[in-house]
């Protein structure tokens, strides 16, 4: 778990993710008074598009285009890593722990693979689909290809509990400790959904627990409809998953429903 | 020759006619307590007006009374409503409530009497009903199911055609790319985006198919995007349908319930149409204040919820307990007190408001019924008379702020619907308000048609003494006062006869009485008395004269000490003791003041020394104008006045109005002309015409009991008296000492007619009257004065020849 913490990596690019979404990496780094490091990547993709002078954008919110040129875009990156930068620094001081920044050009997969560390915390953003965000391809390869802990960060930070699944595994158990190591810095109850056949859990995980308030939810299914109806209706401020559920559809699913940063443990 | 002993007795009036005693054998009673009833006394024209404008609906037929401060105006008013509203229908209850459409404009309902508390009371349990079903419905796993699935099918609508527009662009070797700037589709080749060299080395065709491609999946593009919005307005529109549909199931048949019971009253039906449509389209909202309710379910924390508040009834007029018409009388009121108001409630530190803020004023309370208003309150209150006649001639009530109104503010407001304004105003006032309105502003006789002018006092009867008496045990009943005994009622009828001035009048001032009861009342209470006696009025009369009489106590003292010389026996000529009255507040008192005249050769002017220093007042001129018609007319017919004769009041430092010592001052004028001397012992009042008729004046009483007081302080001589015109003894209420001191003959009141019965009575020479030739008797007073006017002349006319001759 020290190790986990020690580090997290933000992989910045564009589009960059709010400073609301970045609360959940706050809560995480002054739980654990982790180093920070920013790494904006330049997507080198849309650089080199821009040098095709027939390329045209189109603009998301007014469906219009304009071409596309490599200075407008070199501009436009510049300003997305100073501003990444800023996020950076002002998460550093508000949690009084290290950082440092850097920026790259190149893949989003290829140069996050080149700065995380072992054990480092990846820290990605989503992208936008429409009115949803789903998991772009460097996450998916970071996913499928890595072995990294991944947070998937949500459009905002909601002030409520951390949720977790717990299915027994090591993962959950650090999944727990690390809930409950949240929840007691944000003073509030800490959510664990339990499978059914582990419902006898209930009773035993508050004495581990200390008697820290924990909330069970019992489900028949650990698929996206039971979770999402699980938890639509309690406030979270983060949902842990153990490395057993780790689905992509599934947390796209559930993080675009619920609007929650999703935190992959293995 | 004197004048003969039988005529000056014929001139002194008598001890009776110095008072009007009130008999109490005509009254029946020994104390009030046997009495009904009588709230006010009767003002037959006053009554009558009010009448009318009770019995008068068309607009504009609204009323002022008019009449002295004290007057029993409002009781009479207030007596004669009492009884006419008994008659009349109990008015609509009014309420606002929240205009749906238009939150600006609170919506005004009337309903019938009574009704307003009652709706109030069922919109509560309604919406309390509401906030219990609609959570339940809407957290029901069927609503959950069915709106899991719209937010499932539009989140995965968009997603399907980026992944679809993605796919496609895959399809045709295009990468699409999220860049700052916007979506781009870069072609690629082996995974890559081309470079510029390799898509310039590529065949036309080649290029001009890329081109092809990019341009239709940059439409596509735009497609999708204008469809993801599409959906967004699908999916707001369906869950509406949804909400719509539950909060149907859910809460339709609690409003339905509440519209069948209301199907009798049009707008409340039509409200609950508009709230149904609205509860509908504020379900979330709802159910987040039925959640902060549950959380902190402490009463009344959360009755400023804007959600819960939208839907209150704000009840304005409650008429649930009323059994007819209002009459309303309106204490204090300014603008808001009339129209009404908007109060505001501070939240976050700014000024906010809704229709539940809307406050009543008089206008509502008494809309159906009657309003009374003290005229002058309401002129002095801004805008106030200007709110009132609008609303009047609007008949309506229109609630806006005096910001508003003037156009001081243009911050957003609400406008609250007019209400339909059915009232009859009745304003009380003094008449010089009421002319003064009559003559400056022209809507006020349009608006107040009708004026109820109330007298100032009523005739004095044994019937309408009876009358008082029921008033009097009335007054006293009303302030918890003690009963009065029939000599006690007596004496304050007496008493009130003394304040109208008049034996044959009673005071219409119903405060001065009230008064003087309340201070008996104290004087009986001290005494240890269970009614109040004569003796208690008395006793209360004159404490009320004691205090008010520093300033008469000063002014005897001063003529006692001979500062002011006041001469009260001996005689002189051209020198005679008028009679003035100094009002001081309430209170009144009659001084002596000495009248000087003097004569010399001139050319027939009199002149007024006070008028000369714009010391006297226009009608004291006039009265001097008038002596020196008489004088010329009576005395210089056949030849030239040939006098100048100066006239002044001495020792007086400040103004003098009136002709009520023209008479003295002629009879000053023609002693120092006669040179005749006048009786110092005695004192006159009266006004003059220019044949030498004595005329009425007013303050009798209080100017004969002022020289009777000097006489008496200096000791009654027997000699001493006051002449007064015949005219004003039917106003004779003296003191009882006065009229003591005349049974006694220590002091002699005449009454008399001419000038010539009062040169008479100060000279005691006949006047004479001319006979054929125009000479008069040898000895008489005439005689001696036509001498004096005559040598005059003669002079005159000598050093007229002389002059002339030197000129010439």
């Amino acid at each position: 778990m020290t190790a986990l913490l020690s580090r997290i990596l933000l992989v910045f690019h564009s589009p960059l993710p709010s400073a609301q979404a970045l609360e959940s990496v706050r809560s995480l780094a002054q739980v654990k008074g982790s180093e920070l490091s920013g790494l904006y990547i330049e997507n080198i993709e849309m650089l080199e598009a821009a040098t095709l002078h027939f390329l045209w954008a189109v603009d998301t919110l007014s469906g219009k285009s304009k071409s596309l040129s490599t200075k407008e875009l070199e501009t436009k990156l510049s300003q997305e890593a100073a501003l990444a930068q800023k996020l950076l620094a002002k998460l550093a001081q508000t949690t009084s722990v290290n950082s440092h920044f850097q920026t790259a050009r190149g893949t989003v997969f290829d140069e996050t693979l080149r700065v995380a560390a072992e054990g480092s915390l990846i820290v990605l953003s989503r992208k936008k689909l429409g009115s949803t965000l789903v998991i772009d391809e460097s996450g998916q390869k970071l996913l499928s290809q890595t072995r990294f802990p991944l947070l998937f960060l949500g459009r905002g930070w909601l002030q409520g509990m951390p949720a977790l699944i717990y299915e027994g595994s090591e993962e959950s158990k650090k999944a727990l400790s690390l809930g409950l190591a949240l929840a007691r810095a944000k003073k509030t109850a800490l959510l664990v959904l339990l499978p059914a056949h582990l419902a006898q859990l209930s009773d035993a995980l508050p004495e581990m627990a200390q008697s820290f308030p924990i909330h069970f939810r019992i489900l028949p299914l650990m698929d996206a409809p039971h979770l999402v109806a699980a938890l639509k209706n309690e406030k979270l401020s983060l949902l842990i998953l153990p490395e057993s559920l780790l689905n992509v559809h599934l947390i796209d699913e559930i993080g675009s429903l619920l609007d929650l940063s999703v935190l992959v443990l293995r | 020759m004197i004048v003969a002993a039988s005529k000056k007795a014929r001139l002194e009036l008598e001890p009776e006619a110095l008072y009007r005693h009130c008999s109490t054998q005509t009254f029946g009673f020994k104390t009030t307590t046997e009495l009904s009833s009588l709230p006010s006394l009767t003002q037959t024209r006053a009554t009558k007006a009010l009448r009318s404008a009770m019995g008068i609906k068309h607009k504009g037929f609204n009323l002022y009374a008019l009449g002295p401060v004290g007057s029993g105006k409002r009781s009479l008013v207030e007596t004669e409503l009492s009884e006419h509203v008994k008659h009349l229908p109990v008015p609509f209850d009014l309420c606002y409530v929240n205009n749906f459409r238009e939150v600006k404009t609170p919506q005004a309902l009337c309903l019938p009497a009574g009704e307003a508390l009652k709706f109030k009371e069922i919109m509560e349990q309604l919406l309390d009903e509401v906030m219990s079903a609609l959570p339940a419905a809407f957290e029901s796993d069927d609503y959950q199911a069915r709106r899991q699935a719209l937010d499932n099918e539009f989140s995965a609508k968009p997603n399907e055609d980026f992944a679809s527009l993605e796919k496609e662009a895959e399809a045709k070797s295009f990468k699409m790319l999220s860049t700052p700037v916007g979506i781009v589709f870069a072609p690629i080749v082996e995974g890559k985006v081309i470079s510029p060299d390799a898509y310039s080395s590529l065949t036309k065709e080649k290029q001009e198919t890329i081109q092809a491609e990019l341009k239709g999946l940059q439409e596509n593009l735009q497609k999708v995007l204008r469809q993801v919005s599409n959906y967004k307005r699908e999916l707001e529109q369906q869950i509406r349908e949804l909400n719509r549909e539950i909060t149907d199931y859910a809460v339709g048949h609690l409003i339905k319930d509440v519209r069948g019971s209301y199907q009798a009253v049009p707008v409340i039906v039509q409200f609950l149409d508009a709230l149904e449509l609205d509860i509908a389209e504020h379900t979330a909202d709802i159910i987040k204040a039925y959640e902060a309710k549950a959380a902190t379910p402490i009463a009344g924390i959360n009755d400023n919820v804007p959600l819960l508040r939208r839907y209150k009834v704000n009840v304005l007029i409650d008429h649930s307990k009323t059994k007819h018409a209002p009459v309303v009388f309106e204490d204090n009121p300014s603008y808001e007190n009339l129209v009404g108001r908007i109060e505001h409630i501070a939240q976050m530190g700014t000024l906010v408001t809704d229709f539940n803020l809307i406050r009543a004023g008089a206008l509502h309370k008494a809309n159906g019924g009657y309003l009374l208003l003290d005229a002058r309150k309401v002129l002095q209150q801004a805008y106030a008379w200007e709110g009132l006649k609008r609303a009047l001639k609007a008949e309506s009530i229109r609630i806006e702020s005096l910001g508003q109104v003037l156009s001081l503010v243009s911050t957003v407001s609400l406008e609250p619907e007019p209400v339909p304004l059915n009232v009859k105003v009745i304003l009380l006032g003094d008449r010089l308000l009421y002319y003064l309105l009559c003559a400056y502003d022209p809507e006020f006789e349009e608006l107040f048609k009708l004026s109820a002018d109330f007298d100032d006092e009523i005739e004095r009867t044994p019937e309408s003494q009876q009358t008082y008496a029921q008033f009097l045990a009335t007054l006293a009943n009303q302030a918890n006062l003690r009963p009065l005994d029939a000599q006690g009622v007596a004496r304050a009828i007496e008493h009130s006869s003394r304040l109208a001035g008049d034996a044959q009048k009673l005071s219409a001032h119903v405060s001065d009485l009230a008064d003087l009861l309340t201070e008996a009342d104290f004087i009986a209470e001290q005494a240890g008395q269970a009614l109040i006696s004569a003796d208690s009025i008395q006793a209360a009369i004159s404490a009320q004269f004691e205090r008010a009489g520093r300033l008469r106590e000063r002014i005897l003292e001063s003529t006692l000490r001979g500062t002011r010389l006041i001469a009260t026996e001996g005689q002189a000529i051209g020198q005679i003791n008028g009679l003035s009255v100094m009002q001081l507040g309430k209170h009144y008192f009659g001084q002596a003041s000495r009248i000087t005249a003097r004569v010399r050769l001139g050319k027939g002017e009199v002149i007024d020394i006070e008028r000369e220093v714009e010391m006297g007042g226009p009608i004291h001129s006039k009265g001097v104008m008038i002596l020196s018609s008489y004088l010329g007319a009576h005395y210089a017919d056949k030849q030239p006045l040939s006098l100048k004769a100066n006239l002044v009041f001495e020792q007086s430092y400040a103004g003098v109005e009136g002709d009520s010592a023209s008479c003295a001052e002629l009879c000053a004028l023609v002693s120092a002309i006669a040179q005749v001397p006048l009786k110092q012992s005695l004192a006159i009042t009266g006004s003059i015409n220019q044949y030498g008729q004595v005329q009425a004046i007013g303050g009798v009483n209080e100017k004969i009991e002022g020289f009777f007081d000097l006489c008496k302080a200096r000791a009654l001589s027997g000699d001493q008296g006051v002449i007064i015109p015949v005219a004003n003894v039917q106003h004779l209420m003296l003191r009882q000492d006065v009229v003591t001191a005349v049974k006694e003959n220590r002091f002699h009141i005449y009454a008399v007619s001419t000038i010539n019965e009062a040169l008479e009575l100060f000279t005691d020479l006949p006047m004479g009257k001319a006979d054929a030739q125009g000479n008069y008797p040898t000895g008489s007073f005439n005689a001696l004065l036509s001498k004096q006017l005559a040598e005059f002349s003669k002079i005159q006319l000598e050093l007229s020849k002389q002059a002339h001759n030197e000129s010439s």
